[in-house]
């Protein structure tokens, strides 16, 4: 059910870099019942997973890594800049840092999902991702602050 | 028994891989390995660097124990097919990951069912010896926790 802004569906680009980063993003699904989700991460063969909703593959990229990194933000930016999302979900880590960073520059309102693997202190991107993010989640309570990052529960 | 061992794609787990080709030299089990990038090459067990998604779920899926890394994604998903696991967490300062969120993560979810914690390779002989499948133990669900979905979804106000 559509609650206000008419009848427009909403715009998700879900975001995650790969492996368990991605897995959690799949295990959000239900979340986005409804919404018209673009799923992007590393690696053409996880379309698969996500299908029929469709998916773009985005670079592995690190921050050791300054020109992957580089590769990586123009295809988000790229990502960004077509799909017009109204909002952004990541679990992680750099293309996540990317996309809510750019895509609240955009108008997108973002959501960041700290991995639940940074169950003793919050991860670098989550920190970083803080000051541009409209919500920021830990999967532990016990990391949780007044002022966010909140905690909702976890992927599990 | 049938034993499927995985250590992910990003980085090698030497530790890992040499306790269990050791230990199946001299026990009668059946055990596969995706190895990635380790650096031995076992000589007791089957192995291969990598496994396409289908193999992997179908070596999952007629196993009776799963060994890994406890990375994440490797655990949750093994979880979700509730099949029980062994899982050993790498450690920075041998090279084996960037830090030790690893040892963090066996920390905080080493009391779920299905999984068996050992701290480093010494444990792997008694923990493979003493193994014994969990009556009634069931895996996870494929979703985030009710709480977590609603919170996203009202974020995302759908």
């Amino acid at each position: 059910m559509m609650k206000g802004n008419k009848d427009r569906i909403p715009r998700i680009l879900a975001i995650s870099s790969g492996g368990g980063h991605w897995i959690q993003m799949l295990r959000l699904r239900p979340a986005f019942a409804g919404a018209k989700v673009l799923f992007a991460s590393v690696g053409e063969s996880r379309a698969r997973e996500v299908a029929p909703a469709p998916y773009c593959s985005i670079p592995d990229a690190n921050r050791a890594q300054k020109l992957k990194l580089i590769w990586l933000l123009a295809k988000v930016s790229w990502l960004l800049l077509r799909f017009r999302p109204d909002v952004v979900v990541s679990t992680g880590a750099a293309p996540g840092y990317f996309a809510v960073r750019l895509g609240r520059l955009m108008g997108a309102r973002t959501l960041f999902l700290d991995s639940i693997a940074n169950a003793e202190e919050l991860s670098l991107s989550a920190h970083m991702a803080r000051r541009h993010c409209d919500l920021v989640l830990t999967q532990w309570p016990h990391l949780a602050g007044k002022d966010g990052p909140f905690y909702s529960g976890s992927v599990l | 028994m049938n034993i499927f061992v995985t250590v992910g794609t990003q980085l090698p787990f030497d530790r890992l891989v040499k306790q269990v080709d050791w230990w199946a030299g001299s026990n009668p089990c059946k055990v596969f390995g995706q190895i990635g990038r380790t650096q031995i090459k076992p000589r007791n067990i089957e192995w291969s660097d990598f496994l396409d998604i289908e193999e992997a779920n179908e070596r999952i899926r007629s196993a009776d124990l799963l060994v890994t890394h406890a990375g994440m994604g490797t655990i949750l998903t093994r979880l979700e097919t509730g099949k029980p696991l062994i899982v050993m967490p790498r450690i920075a300062s041998l090279g084996e990951h960037r830090n030790d969120h690893q040892l963090a993560t066996v920390r905080r979810l080493g009391h779920l069912p299905l999984i068996t914690v050992i701290r480093d390779e010494r444990h792997m002989e008694e923990a493979l010896q003493s193994f014994e499948p969990e009556v009634d133990a069931q895996g996870i669900g494929a979703a985030a926790s009710q709480s977590l979905v609603t919170a996203i979804r009202q974020f995302v106000q759908i």
